[in-house]
């Protein structure tokens, strides 16, 4: 393999390691608050790539994205404020089990408003056939897009997270429900703001990946499965993990196709995730108790 | 302050506190001592709202408070300092505190209690930065007492606040409670350590199995046989 062409495969699993991070992250940020894995988390980005895709025929792309994150995380609310807050049995595992029907819901929803045909967000910048090189590589202005606007979230994320008044409270919930409600935070609002993030951020990188990826009723699942797999790798509820973990199974996704033939891509991120299960269950990152915590 | 009427509650089909009522009026320091597994915390977890009471009144401040959820009656001023601490682990010293100020808006009084935990804790302040899941038993207990106080609360519940901490450092707490009074706070305290609960509060409740047995000023309880053979230990009565 030349120079350029590994450098290709370095490029291209960075691209795909942004998205599975920023899904990872979705999970974590509800996993925090909640303790359950969302398995709708998949369906944020098929929103966010469809709606935007809808929109961006009546409206210039920036706002027709911008709406497409509102829409989703109003979808991500509701899902929280409809059916997770008012479930009469507040279990872990059953808890999971409604996001899994709720995920099939949503696709087919989308099935329904649009329909099964594959579709596509223009470029945000130039078209298909544009290219940038960089050290030799030929890479599509998209995939920048991506990772700049990946590396945004976790920053916004990050400085929420630390320096806001609700961010913190959203962390002390993670860390203690009960003590957070004895100091007067209202958690089930903290629970319907982490879906709500979620959602939003998911959509965006739906919405940003779209002119590479493709969006469809379905294109949620094996993103939510490389996601959680993401999740799981970097330790579950750690961001930085995610990242870490995005990264990493981008990065031996794309090596991969250069050895093996490009229908084991999927089966990298399977493997790797069970491997984790199996060896780690805290994650490359995590702390043995939060994995002791885990309920199903 | 406080009132609670023929308070009943407990855990699914386990009933818990059979009747219990019992009063807090301003400025005093109330303690109620039982047995482990009398009912202590469930009593001190029902008023603050974290266990739903199945019958019987809560009133607070004239406002009866039985059904609110926990988050509103700290808003009222009714503070938990809870049982094993309850710290907030991943947090810093200084989020903490700042989480426990939430119910208030004014980031002037925030600043201003900020300064009083700090000169009330001292430790506190050399640690703001540090993560509260790495203090020590004794520096934990002050920051949730700390961040109990960052609310403002007119009546302060502490649930065995000397749990686990050294004779030294359970010293300074008792004495960190009195100077609480001295500032004119209202103070409930539950603890095992029933001697020097009754002699630094004003009135006593006994507690066996969910019931109110006994009540009276803390210097009788303290002279009390009964209290003596079975809270205080033989060596007292000498
Ligand atoms: N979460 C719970 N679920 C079921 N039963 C509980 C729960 N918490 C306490 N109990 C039961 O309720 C009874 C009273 O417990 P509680 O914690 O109120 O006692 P306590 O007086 O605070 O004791 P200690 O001095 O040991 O703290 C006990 O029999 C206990 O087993
Ligand atoms: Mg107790």
């Amino acid at each position: 393999m030349s120079y350029e062409q590994l450098l290709q495969y370095v490029f291209s699993g960075i691209t795909n390691g942004s998205i599975y991070a920023i899904t990872g992250i979705g999970f974590n940020i509800i996993y925090n608050t909640t303790g359950i894995i969302n398995f709708a988390q998949g369906e944020f980005l098929m929103l966010g790539g469809m709606t935007s895709i809808t929109f961006s025929r009546y409206f210039p792309l920036p706002i027709a994205v911008a709406l497409a994150v509102i829409v989703t995380a109003i979808v991500g609310a509701l899902i929280d404020f409809l059916v997770i807050r008012n479930l009469k049995k507040q279990s872990i595992l059953f808890m999971i089990i409604v996001t899994i029907g709720l995920s099939i819901l949503l696709q087919e929803a989308a099935l329904h408003i649009w329909d099964e045909k594959v579709r596509s967000l223009p470029f945000f910048t130039g078209d298909e056939i544009s290219s940038i090189n960089i050290f030799g590589a030929y890479i599509s202005p998209q995939v920048l897009w991506v990772v700049l606007i990946c590396s945004i979230i976790v920053a916004v994320l990050t400085v929420f997270f630390k320096y806001t008044a609700t961010g913190r409270s959203m962390r002390a919930c993670s860390s203690n429900v009960i003590a957070a409600r004895l100091c007067g935070i209202n958690s089930k609002n903290m629970i319907t703001l982490s879906f709500t993030l979620s959602a939003a951020i998911g959509a965006l990188a739906g919405a940003v990946v779209s002119p590479i990826t493709q969006t469809q009723y379905d294109c949620g699942t094996s993103l939510a499965i490389k996601g959680f797999a993401v999740a799981i790798l970097g330790g579950l509820g750690n961001s930085i993990g995610a990242v870490a973990g995005g990264i990493v199974i981008g990065l031996l996704e794309s090596l991969s196709i250069s050895i093996l033939p490009l229908a084991y891509k999927d089966a990298v991120s399977i493997s790797i995730l069970l491997l984790i299960l199996f060896v780690k269950p805290s994650g490359l990152f995590g702390k043995k108790e939060i994995s002791a915590l885990k309920d199903f | 302050m406080l009132s609670v009427k023929s308070l009943e509650s407990g855990y699914g089909k386990l009933r818990v506190l059979k009747g219990i009522s019992m009063q807090i009026d301003p400025g005093e320091i109330v303690t109620i001592i039982g047995a482990n597994g009398a009912g202590k915390t469930t009593l001190l977890n029902t008023i603050s709202g974290i266990i739903k009471a199945t019958s019987g009144e809560i009133e607070f401040n004239r406002t009866k408070i039985s059904n609110f959820p926990a988050e509103k009656i700290v808003k009222l001023g009714c503070s938990l300092v809870p049982e094993g601490r309850q710290i907030f682990n991943t947090l810093t010293v200084k989020e903490n505190l700042l989480i426990g100020s939430h119910t208030i808006k004014n980031s002037q009084i925030v600043k201003s209690e900020l300064n009083n935990i700090y000169n009330l804790f001292p430790v506190l302040k050399d640690r703001i930065n540090q993560l509260g899941g790495t203090l020590s038993g004794g520096e934990q207990q002050m920051l949730a007492i700390g961040r109990s106080l960052m609310s403002k609360p007119k009546l302060i519940m502490l649930d065995e606040p000397s749990t686990g901490l050294a004779p030294l450092i359970i010293k300074n707490i008792f004495e960190i409670i009195i100077k609480l009074k001295e500032q004119g706070n209202t103070i409930l305290l539950v603890e095992q350590n029933a001697k020097a609960a009754l002699r630094i509060a004003d009135r006593g409740y006994v507690i066996e199995t969910g019931q109110i047995v006994l009540e009276d000023k803390a210097d009788a309880l303290l002279r009390n046989d009964e209290v003596q053979n079975a809270y205080l230990g033989k060596e007292y009565k000498k």
